[in-house]
């Protein structure tokens, strides 16, 4: 198993799996009804500037950068985003 | 027999629930007026075969907790108000987020009816098994499409089955595995010795609700007898399982609630793994539109566009209402010769002004609504609270204030109610209480007379300054605001950036037309009665002349002149000219007219008997400052929900006018300006 990282230190283009939620119970709450929840593979679609844009269960989610920092992930095995796979400007993940 | 039932339309936000819920009650449909509750829902009817439909449209929520306004107020709904169907709009290519609300609204024991909308772009990539999904959920399912109207009548024959059949006996069931499980049976069985609490209330969906820690269900739970008992078995059990799950019993909770839905998509959805798609066409705008250095300046452009736009076409229309009332003014005017001229004049200046000052607002509203319906409906207003977050954040507001913000330049009344697409109370609260601190455009012309007069070489200058002061002023106060009146966190920034859409002109004009009717029904009744009382203060005693020294507005301007004398002008003139521009400020204008005998040629000569430079500018910084009209004012008790509010949004405005002002005037005297 790869390094538990929070959100903000992984570059877009990123598969991530979600590992932990250091959030309190409504921003908890908020994050699991969007279906960020532990085990979950999301994909960061950008994170160089501002929120960080997210892309999963078939929808883009943003979140602020204090809220990604309370997110923790691994590098997801291969499995890439399937409704947001990288084009050509994006690094491959 | 005549029956009516009542329905919920529930759903998350961007699934097209609103145009399902149009097509379910065509153009019978209203604001609801729902005491209490700041957060707007609508309400429309249809017949079916006989009965009368009551839909209550209940706001987007992804979840039935307690996060937010919107998610509280569609669930104590469904709890309390227990609606005789709620339909659940969901976005049929995106069954597995919307699913989580489903299920919730299904262990509530609701009398679930569930629509799959969009189930046209659905069915392009996907094959779905509508009677699979239905026997899994134990729901009736039925597929729609709410911009075409496919489905509908399905919908409404679904939804009367329903309420013919009643609320589930016993609602959805999801194992939550060998951890909580028996923890869930327990504490139902517990809840439902109780008895007392809301009967068909899903006990199991109580006992989940404790074991996640919400604390509104908690305080219900509490109230009943030996209920504080349950309560806290239901903290030890939770506390037991973080040890045993190793996260809050809420993370475990909704994994098995994903687990529940996963299982079902894999039955009744093909193809199991979707075919890869590139990056959406909402991917690539997203590329340009939030742009780390585009991002800024195309929504500045296009705030400015709307701006212009907005008052541009209102422009003409306000003129016209105006000239309108004016003529059927003169027609009163000349067809009652013979009446008193009190009365004539309470009829025109006061009842007829009245009707006007109301109506001045509407092509303003009208059309800023309509501009703003087209971009919250196009998906861009999620991105300009993308791209504003990070400075909004350091003002401790969400990026989505802003909008709201720079609307107050144009008019506040429209802007204090654009405050409703913010999420939490906090950041509304704020927002509302900052808005008057912007300069509105009725601001302006008092800002032109005193700048004629006074300033003729800095025009530009003078009035950039006074924006400028309001702005900061604004940071200032919303600083303060944060801090002292509404401590706590500023909230989280989580938004779902929905796909483009094209926006409908039907959908805008449906929405300008709401807010229209909303604002006069609603804030007009207030200052048409301020309008009246003020046409009393300066008319009475009878005999005397408008406005002038011996009316009670004139005894009343020259009691709270002296107030003003630090500030530089204690003459009861300009202060029986703040008193009338409390109806409308750029009544202050006109009033100084009057009151000065001059047209309002004369008057910039006029003025130089009363103001300096220097208490002309500090007048300016009042006015600029002081109350907002009496229509932001009766906008801020309405949207606020309380007098208070709206009273302490006049009484800040007024002292922070009067510090500044008197700032102003002084330290200019120290530097010797005056």
């Amino acid at each position: 198993m790869s390094e538990v990282k929070s959100l903000l230190e992984f570059d877009r283009g990123a598969t991530v799996r979600v590992v932990r939620i250091n959030a309190g119970r409504g921003l908890k709450q908020r994050l699991l009804s969007l279906g960020l929840v532990p085990g979950a593979d999301i994909y960061v679609l950008d994170n160089r500037h501002g929120p960080v844009k997210l892309c999963f269960n078939n929808s883009r989610i943003a979140v602020g950068r204090g809220v990604a920092a309370k997110i923790l992930a691994t590098a997801a095995p291969d499995t890439v985003c399937p409704e947001c796979e990288p084009d050509e400007s994006c690094p491959e993940g | 027999m005549p029956k009516e039932i009542t329905i919920a339309l529930a759903g998350n936000p961007n699934v097209g629930k609103t145009s399902v819920f149009n097509k379910l009650t065509g153009g019978r449909q209203h604001v609801g007026n729902w005491p209490g509750v700041t957060v707007e829902i609508k309400e429309g009817l249809y017949e079916y075969d006989g009965t009368t439909v009551r839909v209550v449209d209940l706001p987007g929520t992804y979840s039935m907790g307690a996060y937010s306004l919107d998610e509280v107020v569609a669930r104590d709904y469904v709890m309390t108000g227990r609606p005789d169907v709620v339909v659940d709009v969901v976005d049929a290519s995106n069954l597995e987020r919307n699913l989580y609300l489903t299920t919730q609204l299904l262990e509530m024991g609701a009398n679930v009816v569930v629509a799959l909308n969009m189930y046209d772009v659905a069915e392009k990539s996907l094959r779905l098994d509508v009677t699979e999904i239905s026997n899994l959920l134990g729901a009736p399912v039925v597929p729609t499409v709410g911009t075409t109207g496919r489905g509908i009548a399905e919908l409404k024959a679904a939804v009367a089955t329903a309420a013919a059949h009643g609320r589930p006996v016993s609602p959805l069931r999801i194992n939550y595995g060998h951890e909580i499980e028996p923890h869930v049976e327990k504490l139902a069985a517990e809840l439902a010795a109780l008895g007392t609490l809301p009967s068909g209330l899903g006990r199991r969906w109580l006992a989940l609700k404790l074991l996640e820690g919400d604390e509104k269900i908690r305080a219900l739970v509490n109230e009943t007898s030996n209920g504080a008992a349950v309560v806290r078995k239901a903290e030890a059990v939770a506390e037991h399982l973080k040890g045993v799950v190793g996260d809050d019993a809420a993370v475990a909770v909704a994994d098995y609630r994903y687990g529940f839905i996963a299982g079902l998509t894999r039955n009744a959805v093909r193809p199991q793994e979707p075919s890869p798609v590139r990056l959406t066409a909402s991917d690539k705008i997203d590329k340009v539109v939030t742009d780390r250095f585009l991002g800024i300046p195309i929504f500045l452009a296009a705030a400015f566009a709307l701006f212009e736009l907005t008052f541009k076409l209102a422009e003409p229309v306000a003129n016209a209402l105006e000239s309108a009332l004016g003529w059927l003014g003169a027609q009163a005017t000349s067809w009652a010769a013979t009446a008193p001229p009190l009365l004539i004049s309470f009829v025109v200046d006061g009842v007829l002004g009245g009707v006007g000052s109301v109506l001045v607002f509407v092509p303003n509203i009208f059309f800023l609504f309509m501009a703003i319906a087209v971009l919250e409906d196009s998906g861009y207003m999620a991105r300009v609270a993308f791209i504003l977050d990070g400075f909004m954040h350091k003002l401790s507001l969400h990026g989505r204030s802003f909008i709201p913000l720079i609307l107050g330049f144009g008019c506040n009344v429209p802007a204090v109610m654009a405050t409703r697409t913010l999420e939490t109370r906090r950041e509304r609260m704020i927002t509302i209480m900052v808005i008057p601190l912007m300069s509105c455009s009725a601001r302006l012309p008092i800002y032109v007379l005193f700048v004629g007069a006074f300033f003729a070489g800095r025009r530009g200058l003078v009035v950039w300054s006074l924006y400028v002061l309001g702005i900061v002023l604004a940071v200032a106060a919303a600083k303060v605001f944060s801090k002292i009146l509404f401590p706590g966190e500023s909230a989280h920034f989580v938004m779902e950036l929905p796909p483009y859409r094209v926006p409908t002109l039907r959908g805008a004009l449906l929405h300008a037309w709401e807010r229209s009717r909303e604002f006069v029904t609603r804030a007009g009744g207030i200052i048409l009665a301020a309008s009246v009382l003020l046409w009393g203060l300066a008319n009475l005693p009878p005999g005397i002349a408008y406005a002038s020294r011996d009316s009670l507005l004139g005894r009343a301007g020259a009691v709270i002149a002296p107030a003003f004398r630090p500030a530089g002008f204690g003459d009861w003139e300009p202060a029986v000219a703040l008193v009338a521009g409390v109806m409308a400020k750029e009544a202050v204008v006109s009033t100084l007219g009057v009151l000065y005998g001059a047209g309002e040629e004369g008057l910039a000569s006029a003025l130089h008997g009363t103001f300096t430079p220097l208490s002309a500018y500090a007048f300016l910084v009042m006015t600029l400052l002081y109350i907002p009209c009496v229509a932001t004012v009766a906008v801020i008790r309405r949207e606020t929900g309380s007098w208070w509010w709206a009273l302490f949004a006049a009484a800040y405005t007024i002292i922070l006018g009067w510090l500044v002002a008197t700032l102003v005037y002084q330290g200019g005297r120290l530097l010797g300006l005056g």
